[in-house]
């Protein structure tokens, strides 16, 4: 019976480290081991991805590419679904974001994630605008965050996006808090009106989004 | 024993209660502490200051210096009320029996004013309020900041704090305590006695290194005279502390001009996580119907009665509800309403599940379908219905205050009880089974005051219908120290948990409980839960709830009996002689802002009669801190040691600490002393927390994230 005990015992040893079950929602202790490590590791310091059109493949879709300022991370967005004027672009690994005309609206698995906001549609039209941006705190209640903005038209600017040049014209909006820091986002608007590039103010962990818009 | 042995000893006793906390005052996760003295509560270095920590901190405090070495867990619960724990070993102490004395303490400490412009914060505090008084004291401090990092401290201190620099003898005697079996809060010694004065000053050199001086109020008379525990020199201490991280800090002092001191402590605060943001898929989008004008096929209600339509609707929202962490226990559909039974599997916070639910409904469900019933499901069980309608999804999805208007138009209602549910094939029956590690440890036992064991765990359920379920845990420990103890139960009364010791020695694969369970509906706002068999490790038998808890009600009332029979040691099916009848008539009480109160009243394992108090706070991300408290009709004396059972009991949620979606969670009951009184079944799968969860208070608590 000892002996029948080791060796079962030897047998679950093996099965320590993997950890193993019917629930594949249930972390195993291999998964939260990796988690921890992961939380403890610093970024690493691979370069940023650099995104060509040949990377594209002859993919005609509207596109959003999307960078973090924070880390240079780089994704590629889909158009997912339209709500009015609010649009949400996605990436294949599942992060998501919402655009109400040229401006972020939500954002979804960036990290500290704007949840809601009240943004304009465009730069172009606005010279001064009250936004509202909320985010969740640690115990899961919502944050409302204030920035009174101002909007100014810049110069002229020939922006390349993809390989392609587009003249653009550069506008600021210039926020101001008490909340948190004081902003600045920047839009190059395309002779249609639309913001073709853009750099954007999300959350204070996360900083800024520099949005590229792509066969639009 | 060598001197290497004892310090030893000392070293393992301070960390007993510091492995009850230190995975969760991680130093790699939480906020920045504050200044945090020997005691383990703010404070410059053996006194105290009017300082609080912030809101909803755990703080974990292991120091050292002249052979007494503390391990305190406090806890600021309110913004102004904090509790401690703590744990001391004081080594050479050749005294009592003791060649290393153990004492528990516990401390309450409140701010009566906060600091202003110009007034100080002002606390009062009562330290080791029971038991031995090893470390009594009371004291009431002020504590000013002034500009260039600059604090200081002064205050007034009875009993130990009263002992040094003595400036008046107070309004009355302070008679020796009445130790008896210790435990119980010598109120007649509060505030009297000697008068001290101490006080000090601290300044932020930095913003990592702190320095501070103090004068003590405290003559150590005990350890310094009789004891012979350290020499005290000096009345002056002094020291620096220096912040290691986001939430550790590390002090070195030098005390009573004689020794040097050094403590460690580390803080977390269930309110500030320290990942940005947790790292689920992001969902989809609520997907907007097309206008009802013009497309009038779209809109219509015919499909109701199309023979294949319920069966594709059940497997599409089944195949996504999969993607979403959800298992779909059923959906019943008109043309206008559906109703679905889910359980969550992933989320920590069920307002987010029930967010996911309602998004999935709106790409699987035909445009006539106007109005979600959503029903979360625990343990077979319809727990609330939360009703939206379609509309509202849509037009609120982007709303600048999505959230707050979501909640706005949301109905929160009992579950209907007779829907003729669709249920997909595999839901029932099925296998849940899990293979593991497991660690049990044991605390404050003066030969070894940290006994752990570590093993593998074989656990399964089987749901053989709603409701209906046979539960099984084999544990196979692998090596460790809980078996080693040598403590034998002094115990008169009946010899319910004191027993402990022996259980653990059982050799092979323990038998941890297999029971079958039956949870049901009774009705409208009543829960219901049995379960038969071999309960908890140490009892077997029948046990039976039943809960009544209105959906928007903060109040709960439950009852519970159980007749049970006392388990063999060995962990395998035999039963002991000893048969008793339990039972609880229960009370919850939510009363906002986080914290909720318990009171169960009935008998006992030991058949004593009384009641438990449990307050808790409780964090909308899942986190629970809480202390409760037994006073039954067993006398101090036929309780023993401590006289009254007392503890804390902590939860954590793993997303805390991973960032990752889960719904397990870390839990632990602190006792500082386990007895027979006051002994109360553990019975698995009781019905509150469950059906509280799912409950409007709860869910409009963490309402923030159903859009998440």
């Amino acid at each position: 019976m000892i002996r029948l005990t080791k060796l079962l015992a030897a047998c679950g040893l093996a099965l320590i480290v993997a950890g193993c079950g019917s629930e594949k929602e249930r972390l195993k202790p291999q998964q939260i081991a990796k988690q921890v490590t992961d939380n403890l590791k610093k970024d690493d310091n691979t370069a940023p991805v650099v995104v060509t059109r040949a990377m594209l493949n002859g993919i005609t879709d509207p596109l959003l590419l999307v960078g973090t300022q924070i880390d240079g991370g780089v994704g590629l967005m889909g158009a997912q679904a339209i709500n009015g004027a609010h649009i949400t672009w996605r990436t294949a690994d599942d992060i998501s974001l919402v655009m109400h005309g040229d401006m972020i609206s939500s954002t979804r698995r960036f990290g500290q994630d704007l949840m809601s906001a009240r943004t304009p549609r465009s730069p172009t039209n606005q010279s001064t605008f009250r936004r509202e941006y909320r985010y969740l705190g640690g115990d899961e209640q919502l944050l409302r965050v204030t920035a009174d903005c101002t909007y100014t038209a810049g110069s002229r600017e020939t922006i390349t996006v993809l390989d392609q040049r587009i003249l653009t014209q550069k506008f600021t909006e210039r926020c101001i808090s008490d909340q948190i820091d004081d902003f600045s986002n920047i839009y190059w608007v395309d002779k249609r009106g639309i913001s073709i590039k853009s750099k954007q103010f999300v959350s204070p962990k996360l900083g800024f989004i520099i949005l590229q818009r792509i066969n639009q | 024993m060598s001197l290497k042995q004892r310090k030893s000893q000392v070293l393992t006793g301070t960390m007993a209660a510091w492995g009850v906390s230190v995975v969760l005052a991680s130093p790699v996760f939480g906020q920045e502490s504050q200044n945090i003295g020997l005691y383990g509560t703010p404070g410059l270095i053996d006194m105290p200051t009017a300082q609080v920590l912030p809101d909803g901190e755990l703080a974990t405090t292991l120091s050292y210096f002249g052979n007494i070495a503390r391990t305190t867990v406090t806890f600021q619960g309110t913004p102004r009320l904090s509790g401690s724990f703590r744990y001391n070993g004081i080594s050479d102490w050749n005294a009592d029996g003791f060649e290393t004395y153990y004492d528990r303490n516990f401390d309450l400490k409140y701010q009566l004013v906060q600091e202003g412009d110009y007034v100080p914060a002002i606390s009062i505090g009562l330290q080791d309020l029971g038991g031995t008084g090893l470390n009594s004291a009371e004291y009431i401090v002020a504590t000013k900041t002034f500009g260039a990092g600059i604090t200081g401290t002064v205050g007034l201190g009875w009993g130990r704090l009263g002992s040094n620099n003595v400036i008046s003898n107070g309004l009355s005697a302070r008679e020796p305590i009445d130790v008896g079996t210790g435990g119980s809060f010598n109120v007649d010694q509060w505030f009297k006695g000697d008068i001290g004065l101490f006080g000090g000053v601290s300044w932020q050199a930095t913003d990592r290194l702190g320095l501070m001086a103090e004068y003590s109020s405290d003559s150590y008379a005990l350890e310094s005279g009789e004891r012979q525990v350290f020499e005290r020199k000096s009345d002056f201490n002094f020291g620096l502390r220096y912040k290691l991280g986001r939430s550790a800090t590390l002090g070195a002092y030098y005390l009573y001009g004689s020794e040097v001191g050094v403590s460690l402590a580390f803080a977390t605060n269930p309110k500030n996580p320290s990942y940005a943001g947790t790292t689920e898929a992001a969902p989809y989008a609520v997907a907007r119907r097309v206008p009802r004008k013009g497309n009038p096929d779209v809109w219509a209600e015919n499909w109701v009665g199309l023979p294949s339509s319920n069966t594709v609707l059940t497997n599409s929202t089944k195949e996504l509800f999969e993607r979403e962490g959800l298992r779909l226990e059923g959906l019943s559909m008109t043309a206008n309403t559906v109703t679905v039974r889910f359980e969550n599997l992933r989320y920590s916070v069920l307002s987010q599940a029930i967010g996911r639910v309602a998004r999935t409904l709106s790409m699987t469900m035909p445009a006539s379908v106007e109005t979600f019933r959503i029903i979360p499901i625990a343990k077979g069980i319809p727990l609330s219905a939360i009703t939206m309608r379609r509309s509202d999804l849509e037009a609120l999805e982007h709303d600048s205050n999505a959230s707050d208007a979501l909640l706005a138009v949301t109905g929160f209602s009992d579950a209907p009880l007779d829907d003729p549910l669709l249920r997909p094939d595999d839901v029932y029956p099925r296998l849940r089974w899990a293979l593991a590690p497991y660690t049990r440890t044991s605390y404050f036992e003066p030969e070894n005051p940290l006994r752990f064991e570590v093993g593998i765990k074989a656990e399964a359920t089987y749901h053989m219908a709603p409701g209906w379920s046979v539960s099984g845990r084999i544990n196979q420990p692998l090596g460790g120290t809980l078996d080693g103890s040598v403590r034998e139960s002094n115990s008169v009364l009946p010899r319910v948990r004191s027993d402990a010791a022996t259980y653990n020695k059982a050799e092979g694969p323990v038998l941890s409980y297999l029971t079958v369970d039956h949870y049901r509906r009774l009705g409208k706002n009543l829960y219901f839960h049995g379960a038969a068999g071999y309960l908890e490790r140490m009892f077997a038998g029948v046990a039976a709830e039943v809960l009544w808890k209105p959906v928007s009600s903060p109040l709960g009332l439950g009852f519970e009996v159980a007749q049970v029979t006392q388990r063999d040691f060995d962990g395998r099916f035999g039963l002991q002689d000893y048969s008793i009848t339990t039972g609880h008539a229960s009370a919850y009480y939510e009363l906002g802002n986080d914290y909720m109160i318990q009171v169960d009243a009935g008998r006992y394992l030991a058949g004593d009669l009384g009641a438990t108090l449990t307050v808790t706070r409780e964090f909308a991300n899942g986190w629970r801190i809480g202390a409760f408290a037994t006073r039954t009709d067993v006398s101090a004396e036929d309780f023993g040691e401590g006289s009254f059972d007392k503890g804390f009991i902590i939860q954590a949620p793993f997303t805390y600490f991973l960032g990752n979606q889960t719904t397990q969670v870390a839990n632990t009951t602190v006792r500082p002393i386990q007895r027979d009184g006051g002994a109360r079944l553990n019975v698995r799968g009781r019905l509150y927390q469950d059906v509280r969860d799912a409950h409007k208070q709860r869910l409009s608590h963490q309402w923030g994230r159903v859009w998440k």
